[in-house]
């Protein structure tokens, strides 16, 4: 019997009312964004025409210049901990008998949102009856304020994304790690490969469709970044750890610049198609194969 | 006969579908608010308006910057709140500008005299009073009893007093000043605001409005005295919560003073302390002559949607709010006096600290607006950004003042002021 080819007409019927839903729910934003992004509007008086201002404003108001810099730190450090230390530790605890229990500990904060884990982390930080001077007291030491010093608070919300995130990439590379075809690796073993050269010759590459989708992962949600940063400092002190996100926050919804908060909206958005491009073809890519 | 009668009935019943019963009907009105911690108290009173003038006030609360969006987009539109809370001076002229709250001059002609004189003005814009008073609040400096007894110290006198205060405070590990940025941005302009009206009233004043410059030599003054402040450690840590932290280690004797509005009080009986006993309040004195006898006001009031098609009601409803029985209900519920009726002896065995400070205020005749009121927002908002940073690593006071002027220059040209 002749195998019946697919009716695409059909198909495209059922798939018409999910259609029209993302294109109300989700397109329409996305385009009154962009449009919004070329106009100046205070919310309450109509918006005017503003050609590439905005835009250029955002690469040029040294505060929001300051915003780009700490989004690029929060991606570097969150490539850094929250991917590196979780593919480390992957591999580490792979072959131990209670990597179960590892991988429990390590998600445990992931089941937290990050406002909470802000407002946790901030009890635990502050420098008056926190729980870290509480520990600091009992041998006679004390603690400076930390999440309000600008130099380093970026690196301790870093610090805490990293704390909250870790589990989840850390369970993605264990599933990538037990998906790996285990002749290769014995093959390698038989040549005389060492660990590094096993991890990085063989290991690394075989990990990496799982490593691709990690690291987007990780990148778009250091991008888009707003909940730390906001909920345990306000972008501060003044606005000196602001994230694009927190950025986009304060020109919309504190200064009522809807026009520069959309175009910021734009560039982050940008920003994050760029970084998961590369994991978009790689899935075109797999399915053309 | 028979099809008349059945016609009108069709006619009333559709009617009251959709206006609401008919016959002694209460009437419901949209009243919106940002203080959640307030909801019940908005509930009671639109319960007690529906008895009283048959207006049942429904509030809704929002978190404060969703709020301030909400009221913005929602007030050139049907779905405009009939009353709604917000903020006076600059914050309510672009509202007023746009035509999107009524002019309340009816309400206050009835009404008026249950106001302190003075009000009305600070609630009016190119003569159109657009608001009624929800909350009047003085900034005071309240103090730690605890401190005070320990350390056997008195309301100082004189500015130099009070810096010898913090000295002695210092040397002996109280902080002197509980004034922190750490969960809340806004509070870095009040140790700025406080010194600042203190050295020159009138200046504040003109600088509040675009008629002297934040590089002139009394701001300056006011930056040196803060830094002074700062460096010699005289304020808490900075990373405090000013709503559970400072109340706390006010009633332990590890803070002594806290400059806010007197709505504090509410604070900090909400945490626990009890007025009199483990907190007090006075008014510090001022720094030069020019800043004698000035205080700061903040005023939240309460305005009408001109767009939301019932502003007979909301009219009607704020006038049921100003009365005597209203402000008690106020007093009592909130601890706010907002009234004239509302008389230090009222408070006094209730609240003896709030009532001690409403005799205080009679030597303070110059009422000086709120910082984050007085000026446009553009200015408040980036202000704010700076002394937040100068509050956290205080540097060179006169690159703040400038940072200021700066956006002072480039705003106040959008408000039709040759700065």
């Amino acid at each position: 019997m002749a195998a019946r080819r697919p009716n695409r007409e059909n198909a495209f019927l059922y798939i018409v009312p999910a259609l029209i839903f993302v294109l109300i729910a989700e397109l329409t934003p996305v385009v009154y964004t962009i449009y919004l992004g070329f106009m100046e509007w205070d919310v309450i008086n109509p918006p005017k025409w503003a050609g590439l201002k905005n835009y250029l404003r955002v690469f040029s108001t040294p505060d929001l210049l300051n915003a780009l810099k700490n989004t690029a730190v929060w991606v570097g450090g969150t490539i850094v901990f929250s991917v590196g230390l979780a593919l480390v530790i992957a591999v580490l605890i792979n072959q131990v008998r209670l990597k179960s229990v590892f991988k429990a500990i390590f998600f445990i904060p992931a089941t937290l949102s990050p406002t909470v884990a802000s407002i946790f982390w901030s009890r635990v930080l502050v420098s008056q009856k926190g729980a870290l001077v509480s520990i600091f007291e009992l041998f006679g030491g004390s603690l400076q304020p930390l999440i309000t010093n600008a130099k380093f608070n970026t690196f301790i919300m870093i610090g805490i994304w990293t704390w909250q995130y870790l589990g989840i990439n850390l369970i993605l590379f264990l599933v990538g790690l037990e998906t790996i075809p285990q002749e290769p690796i014995e093959a390698a073993r038989i040549d005389g490969a060492n660990s590094w050269r096993l991890f990085y010759h063989i290991i690394l590459p075989l990990l990496q469709p799982i490593m691709l989708l990690v690291v987007a992962n990780a990148v778009i949600n250091s991008i888009r970044m707003f909940d730390i940063p906001w909920v345990m400092i306000q972008g501060g002190p003044g606005r000196s750890s602001e994230t694009l996100a927190v950025s986009l926050y304060r020109e919309s919804f504190l200064l009522f610049q809807m026009g520069l908060g959309s175009a910021i909206a734009v560039v982050i958005s940008a920003f994050s198609f760029l970084a998961s491009y590369r994991y978009l073809v790689s899935i075109g890519g797999g399915r053309k194969r | 006969m028979k099809k008349i009668v059945l016609a009108v009935c069709v006619c009333v019943l559709s009617f009251a579908l959709v206006n609401g019963p008919v016959f002694g009907a209460v009437k419901e009105m949209k009243f919106s608010h940002d203080n959640s911690e307030f909801q019940e108290f908005w509930t009671n009173m639109g319960n007690a308006s529906a008895d009283e003038v048959g207006i049942q006030a429904v509030p809704t609360d929002y978190e404060t910057e969703v709020y301030k969006t909400k009221v913005k987009v929602d007030l050139p539109t049907g779905r405009a709140p009939t009353v709604f809370k917000w903020w006076f001076g600059y914050r309510a002229l672009e509202l007023l500008e746009a035509g999107l709250i009524a002019d309340l001059s009816d309400v206050w002609n009835e009404v008026g005299d249950n106001f302190a004189p003075g009000l009305k003005e600070a609630l009016t814009i190119d003569g159109v009073p657009y608001a009624i008073p929800f909350l009047i609040s003085y900034w005071v400096w309240y103090y730690s009893k605890p401190v005070y007894q320990k350390y056997n110290l008195k309301p100082p006198k004189t500015w130099d007093e009070f810096m010898s205060q913090l000295a002695l405070l210092k040397k002996n590990g109280v902080y002197g000043i509980g004034n922190t940025i750490g969960k809340s941005r806004w509070t870095s302009f009040i140790v700025f605001q406080e010194i600042m009206y203190r050295v020159d009233s009138d200046y504040y004043n003109k600088l509040m409005t675009g008629k002297a410059h934040y590089t002139d030599p009394q701001a300056q003054q006011a930056m040196k005295i803060w830094k002074d402040m700062l460096d010699k450690g005289y304020h808490a840590p900075m990373d405090l919560d000013y709503v559970e932290d400072i109340p706390r280690m006010m009633k332990e004797g590890k803070i002594a003073y806290a400059p806010f509005g007197d709505w504090y009080g509410g604070i900090m009986q909400q945490q626990g302390l009890v007025p009199d006993k483990d907190y007090g309040v006075i008014i510090l004195p001022e720094i030069t002559p020019k800043g004698k006898g000035a205080i700061i006001l903040e005023v939240s009031p309460l305005c009408a949607g001109k767009n939301s098609g019932q502003l007979d009601l909301a009219k009607a409803w704020l006038k049921w709010y100003s009365t005597s029985k209203s402000a008690s209900d106020l007093l009592w519920g909130l601890r706010f006096a907002t009234t004239t009726q509302i008389t230090p002896d009222i408070i006094k065995k209730d609240d003896p600290v709030l009532a001690a400070e409403m005799e205080m205020l009679k030597k303070y005749p110059t009422k000086l607006i709120r910082f984050w009121e007085a000026t446009p927002v553009e200015i408040v908002e980036h202000a704010v950004n700076e002394l937040n940073t100068f509050r956290a690593t205080p540097g060179d006071p006169m690159a703040v003042l400038k940072s200021i002027e700066a956006k002072a220059k480039e705003t106040w040209p959008k408000y039709k002021v040759k700065y």
